[in-house]
């Protein structure tokens, strides 16, 4: 469960480390303004920080690897099942200064290929039609202007029918529903236009999920 | 997982600036930081002064010294600089790699890959005429006692520059070869399959000129001396650059190569954009027809998509994802790579990168899982 998520979490850990002295920095330097009259007038209370509520439509191409079971009669057997498809998604962004809460439902649609390296059992079925949705709640951090870090909890849900012409042969991959911890980079070409690159870890019988794709926000 | 600790930490203390691709703090052009106007090689002293003062964190120094101050520091020698004719430099690289991380399979080893002696000899103040070179020592090497007094000794890089008018270039002998977006990991997929790697530079003429806004290059290039006569390139290239806005620049480049066995053709259209100081972003998509005398021709492509974030001076953040695929045809296999890194510069002369990599293999054939590496590099540059 959740390979190589103890490093993709150590690393989102060390970039927020990053980030937050960056920011501690960046206030530090700002100057005073009201020097002089702070003396005479009450401390003035901080400003709220600026909301902002914005939608972003991404397209983009996603895969991941999910672990494949294969059994026929008495021999159980392990392959991989390699995904990779387009996602459109609409995220719901909710900025408070630097910092959101983002919603985001996305559908999946693609092709998967599985098995080949099965040890006992032989099987390969490629280009699989897979469907299915994503939906993430998560947080971004805009360090700048132009780019923003994230990362969040995914739901995923799938849905593929690995074909044989064997009728003693059970096949399944992954889990229908699944969970994912997804971390993702965002970089504005324009006020309009991003770029994102995202990736993380599967929970179950799964490995790593990654995206690259443009958004419009509006 | 200690190690990879230790690691993390060492990243997250201290004060941490992001990493430049240059572009991000505003310069477009190579030519502006090295002797070689394509980029690679030794800095020259604007180069030197440049990364002292404004790329490389000062976290080591008090805050009373100024940039200016650290960049007097940045000759080789320090604060004496050597007479305006002779500019030496040294490059040491080191590689910790943890190949198949997460699997039973790990290796972890580390690798002395580089060290380079640099010499630069200007004819004149000017630098009108100038003659570079390049001895590299590879301590790793598999010796090969037939093609080399000491194996491991060899010629990296070695030209004659001269500037013709203010706005012109010609360099002669041993170089890379100019071709698309120079990205700086040798093993990316816009280098490996294009024969652009860190030993694939060619003895050849480049004439470059740059104008504030664009710049030109044509280069026809012989093979490499050290390569086998079999797979030994010749060919040209030629590649253009122009300024799309501020901090924006596109290029397009094209180059064609032969060997005894194969024709190559590459096309490539890049994109570079810097965003805040010293953070940017940088795209390339190129095309590859490979024609072998024997057997079919295969006409493929490759992409790659980098964005760096500058998270305080001296300390980058990279994630880099590449496609590369042999063939249009449904049939051919593609292979991604993610590259999820950090560059940085805790002070002058010092450089270290982490990458975590990962590679994936869609393929007709089956499913596979990915592979994972897991690396540290240090530069020492003197």
């Amino acid at each position: 469960m959740f390979r190589c998520s103890p490093l993709l979490l150590l690393f989102i850990f060390a970039l927020s480390l990053l980030a937050n002295h960056a920011q501690a920095q960046q206030t530090q330097k700002r100057p005073s303004n009201n020097r002089g009259v702070a003396q005479l007038a009450e401390p003035a209370e901080a400003p709220a920080p600026k909301s902002k509520a914005q939608k972003v439509i991404t397209l983009g191409y996603a895969s991941w690897v999910e672990k494949l079971g294969i059994d026929q009669a008495a021999v159980s057997d392990t392959a991989w099942a390699t995904f990779s498809g387009t996602t459109l998604g609409i995220e719901f962004e909710e900025f408070k200064g630097r910092n959101s809460i983002t919603t985001e439902f996305a559908l999946l649609s693609g092709q998967a290929t599985g098995g080949g390296t099965s040890q006992f059992i032989t099987y390969v079925s490629p280009r699989m039609s897979y469907w299915g949705g994503k939906a993430a709640l998560k947080t971004q951090y805009r360090q700048t202007a132009q780019i923003a870090f994230g990362a969040g909890l995914n739901v995923l849900y799938r849905q593929i029918k690995w074909q044989t012409d064997q009728v003693d042969m059970k096949l399944a991959s992954g889990s229908e529903f699944n969970f994912a911890f997804l971390a993702e980079m965002k970089i504005r070409l324009t006020p309009s236009w991003e770029l994102r690159q995202e990736i993380g870890a599967v929970a179950f019988n799964a490995t790593t999920y990654w995206m690259v794709g443009a958004g419009y926000r509006f | 997982m200690v190690r990879l600790i230790f690691f993390l930490i060492l990243f997250s203390t201290s004060l941490s600036w992001a990493y430049p691709e240059f572009i991000g703090y505003g310069y477009a052009s190579c030519l502006t930081c090295h002797f070689n106007g394509h980029g690679g090689g030794a800095l020259n002293d604007y180069g030197r002064a440049l990364w002292s003062a404004e790329i490389a964190s000062r976290g080591l120094y008090s805050k009373s010294r100024t940039d200016e101050s650290i960049a007097e520091s940045s000759n080789f020698l320090g604060p004496v600089k050597t007479p305006w004719w002779i500019r030496p430099a040294i490059k040491y690289r080191g590689l910790w790699n943890n190949r198949s991380y997460g699997s039973r399979d790990v290796q972890t080893k580390f690798y002395h890959m580089q060290l380079d002696a640099n010499l630069a000899l200007q004819f004149d103040e000017d630098g009108k005429y100038l003659f570079y070179f390049t001895e590299g020592f590879r301590p790793n090497a598999t010796v090969d006692p037939t093609k080399s007094p000491t194996g491991r000794m060899m010629a990296k890089e070695y030209f004659f520059r001269l500037k013709m008018g203010e706005t012109y270039w010609a360099y002669f002998g041993l170089m890379d070869k100019v071709f698309g977006i120079r990205n700086l990991d040798h093993t990316s997929f816009t280098r490996i399959y294009q024969g652009l790697t860190q030993k694939d530079q060619s003895v050849g003429a480049i004439i470059h000129k740059v104008e504030d806004t664009w710049e030109l290059s044509a280069n026809v290039f012989t093979g490499n001396p050290d390569e086998e006569k079999v797979t030994k390139q010749s060919g040209g290239s030629l590649h253009f650059e122009k300024d799309t806005g501020e901090k924006q620049r596109m290029s397009l480049s094209y180059l064609n190569g032969k060997t005894e066995n194969e024709k190559m053709n590459l096309y490539a259209i890049g994109y570079r954009m810097g965003m805040a100081k010293g953070s940017s972003i940088m795209t390339e998509f190129g095309v590859r027809q490979l024609s072998p005398l024997t057997g079919n021709a295969k006409t493929g492509s490759w992409g790659m998509l980098k964005g760096t974030a500058l998270l305080t001076r001296g300390y980058l953040f990279q994630v880099t994802t590449e496609r590369y695929n042999e063939e249009f045809k449904p049939s051919a296999s593609d292979y991604w790579r993610w590259n999820l890194g950090f560059l940085m510069f805790p002070a002058p002369r010092i450089e270290i990168r982490t990458d975590l990599l990962s590679r994936r293999e869609l393929r007709e054939t089956g499913g596979f899982d990915d592979t994972w590496a897991l690396q540290g590099q240090i530069h020492v540059s003197l």
